[in-house]
């Protein structure tokens, strides 16, 4: 997953446009042309924690707003607001600055949703706003079921992973159908999804 | 303890049975003169206990610290002869505090006895510190049952889902050995529809259900209650994550259902004379607002968001003379944005409400002559929670920490039990707690710290610490290992982002058996653990807490128990 730390696009004169195309065409979590400031929350130079928030990959995004200034880095769980007041109150602000407010930016509250495998003994819950695209998805459900699971319980599946024909990933969506994961484009399906099964591939057929 | 039988026993009795005649009734009458009466509780047990070891030297006895059997016969006969259970049951109903009833159920095995089977409300902080199905065999009769799950953090996602603290335990322990139970409290649990289905069905004098930022159930959960719960008078369900399935559960309430007092879910609370909850409506006009405000003029909670501003806050200073807590909740949670409150309005308050003892305040800047000012003004804070949006900001006028501003508050407010500091602070802060804050019981660090020893001023200096969390703080093993034998007076510690090692962990477990030393490690999986990084680990969330339950076994993969 991209650093939420800006990298530092220094070039000499000789290579100033291939540093800007390289610029430009960087990962980052920020609108085009937003520098995302790299302070740290706290100003302690050798701060362990503030090292952290940076580079924690928590549910809060670095998306903030759409002014120039520099947006600076949210944290996980900071400000130590409860998630339903968040989550309510984001829902029902009318007065919000941001005009151009995009659906990506209802961020805050994180979208958890419950993921089950077929002969698992409990259920794992991912957010689907840590992930970019699907790839992203597989590999960490990937990461969830198979090293866990084949350590904790020998014999019971094989270790191979998710994503390699044995199992199928599936969803349920908002009218409740099973549907195969993949099909839509990934805004749709996150915004769609309110559960995650994985089966194994016979049942898929 | 050694108590001489029969006759100093029968000393306390009298006296204290002769006390409880002057008070009359219970209820009001026991507040009043409540620490008067714990007082000459106390004193008594002490007179008590010097005449009996008086007692042993006169005669000689050894006296058996705790009652075998063949002195609790002498014990009990002695006893049965002066004063009949019920008396001391009696007696005993002017305690309610669960802290004094569990010292009276130390002194010999019959008041063990009389005090757990006429206990009617229990209270368990931590769901893991003690068995559900011991705490229901020790009081089968009681009523009113309290229980509290996950870490306080865990409101602020810090704590992965899944991590625990589930109802079902106490819920189907209670259905086995507490049927007389009435009231039901969780919060920060994990309820299911089958948990709320079992409580419905098993409780036949069940009448109140509070549950405060629980999940894990949905509206058809609720239904059962409405429809089985006969006797329901309060329903409460505050900040809980429920699966809406429809309003149909609403209409489970029978028609006959004329016992249904409170209901609140729909976080609105408590009545307008006495407290206000205006932090879910951000579109008042704050002109409106305070309109409204300044006409409340008992007012005595008052719950709002920024949007109110100093000026609002001003209003409120001068029109609501009984106020007695303040939360002032951010309408912007970005950390560089804007709120329309400052430090100025907080001082406003502590000026024109001399009667407010708790604040939960989220602003973007303080300054330590702020701080210094309303610790002047109101020295009667029991709970003081300050939220500067961005983490590490200092004084902004003068650029300094706000180690003297905080210093102030603990060193004033001598009643504080519940701190919370934020904005950049060195251990200085930590010393000054330590020093000062005496009453302290909850401790809430973020962003705060330059060393090891800031906390460890906090655990040798606050007596009274129960929960400690910290997040983004550079304490690691010196701190935690610095004084071990405070783990077992606090109920838990969190520590998150902070300079823990595994190691660290390791050696505390291994020198306290009686705690449960939890990490949490939740994105590396749970192997990740034991590759090592070249250097010591460090470990991402550590929870510790006291426990006579050992280890638990319904931990997820992510959790590892040391």
């Amino acid at each position: 997953m991209a650093s939420l730390r800006s990298t530092s696009c220094l070039a000499s004169a000789s290579a100033e446009t291939d540093a800007e195309n390289l610029c430009a065409t960087e990962l980052r979590l920020a609108p085009p042309g937003v520098v995302v400031g790299e302070d740290a929350p706290a100003k302690k130079p050798s701060s362990v924690g503030a090292k952290r928030t940076l580079e924690s990959t928590g549910p809060s995004s670095c998306d903030e707003n759409d002014t120039a200034a520099p947006a600076k880095a949210q944290v996980v769980g900071w400000p130590p607001v409860r998630a339903y007041r968040r989550n309510t109150f984001h829902q029902s602000s009318a007065s919000s600055a941001a005009a151009k407010k995009s659906s990506d930016e209802q961020q805050q509250g994180g979208l958890y949703v419950k993921v089950s495998m077929d002969g698992a003994p409990y259920l794992r819950k991912v957010d689907l706003r840590m992930y970019k695209g699907y790839r992203e998805l597989r590999e960490a459900l990937d990461l969830l079921f198979t090293k866990c699971f084949s350590a904790s319980a020998p014999g019971t599946h094989t270790s191979e992973g998710c994503s390699d024909g044995q199992f199928a990933i599936a969803y349920e969506d908002k009218d409740g159908d099973l549907m195969l994961v993949g099909d839509v484009p990934w805004e749709m399906f996150t915004s769609s999804c309110k559960k995650l099964r994985i089966m194994k591939g016979s049942e898929a057929r | 303890m050694g108590f001489g039988p029969g006759r100093s026993q029968s000393f306390f009795l009298v006296l204290a049975a002769a006390r409880s005649e002057k008070l009359g009734g219970r209820g009001s009458h026991v507040q009043i003169g409540y620490e008067w009466q714990m007082c000459f509780f106390v004193c008594l047990l002490i007179s008590c206990w010097f005449l009996g070891e008086r007692n042993n030297l006169e005669t000689g006895r050894k006296r058996i610290p705790s009652c075998s059997s063949s002195s609790k016969a002498v014990l009990g006969e002695g006893t049965m002869t002066y004063f009949p259970e019920e008396v001391v049951e009696h007696i005993f109903s002017f305690l309610p505090a669960q802290r004094d009833r569990n010292t009276v159920s130390l002194v010999c095995k019959v008041w063990y006895e009389i005090e757990r089977l006429s206990r009617r409300s229990v209270f368990v902080g931590n769901c893991y510190a003690v068995r559900a199905e011991r705490v229901a065999l020790r009081f089968p009769n009681v009523r009113a049952l309290t229980v509290k799950g996950k870490p306080h953090f865990a409101d602020f996602n810090l704590v992965p889902p899944d991590w625990g603290g589930y109802a079902g335990p106490w819920i189907e322990a209670a259905a086995r050995g507490c049927v007389g139970l009435e009231e039901l409290r969780m919060k920060r649990m994990v309820v299911s529809d089958e948990s709320l289905e079992l409580l419905s069905r098993s409780f036949p004098r069940f009448r109140a259900l509070v549950l405060i930022s629980c999940e894990g159930f949905s509206t058809d959960g609720l239904a059962a209650i409405a429809s089985h719960c006969k006797l329901l008078s309060e329903l409460d369900l505050q900040e809980n994550e429920v699966e809406d399935r429809g309003p149909r559960w609403l209409s489970c309430f029978p028609d006959s259902c004329t016992s249904l007092v409170s209901l609140n879910f729909a976080c609105i609370k408590g009545e307008v004379n006495a407290g206000l909850n205006l932090s879910y409506a951000p579109t008042l006009d704050a002109s409106d607002l305070t309109k409204m405000i300044s006409r409340c003029v008992k007012l005595q909670r008052l719950w709002v968001l920024d949007c109110i501003s100093d000026k609002g806050l001003q209003v409120v200073a001068s029109s609501c003379k009984d106020l007695q807590e303040l939360r002032v909740f951010p309408s912007d949670f970005y950390v560089a944005g804007y709120s329309a409150v400052t430090e100025e309005g907080l001082v406003a308050i502590s000026l024109g409400c001399p009667k407010l003892n708790s604040l939960l305040y989220f602003c973007h800047q303080m300054t330590n002559a702020a701080l210094i000012t309303v610790a002047k003004n109101c020295p009667n804070f029991t709970r003081f929670r300050l939220c500067i949006l961005e983490p590490g900001k200092p004084d902004v006028m003068t650029n300094q920490p706000l180690d003297e501003g905080f210093g102030a508050i603990v060193r004033e407010c001598k009643g504080l039990r519940r701190l919370s500091i934020s904005g950049l602070l060195t251990d200085k802060v930590f010393m000054y707690i330590g020093k000062y804050a005496k009453q302290l019981e909850m401790l809430s660090i973020a962003f705060a710290g330059d060393s090891d020893k800031g906390m460890m001023h906090v655990m040798n200096g606050c007596k009274n610490l129960r929960k400690l969390e910290i997040r983004d703080s550079p304490f690691g093993d010196a701190a935690l290992l610095g004084n071990v034998a405070k783990y077992e007076t606090m109920r838990s510690l969190w520590m998150s982002s902070c300079n823990v090692t595994l190691k660290g962990c390791q050696v505390l477990a291994s020198k306290m058996p009686m705690l449960n030393i939890e990490v949490i490690n939740e994105w590396d999986g749970c192997n990740e653990m034991e590759e090592n990084h070249g250097e010591l680990p460090k470990v991402e969330k550590l929870y510790v807490y006291r426990t006579t339950a050992g280890a638990r076994d319904d931990a997820p993969n992510f959790v590892k128990i040391l």
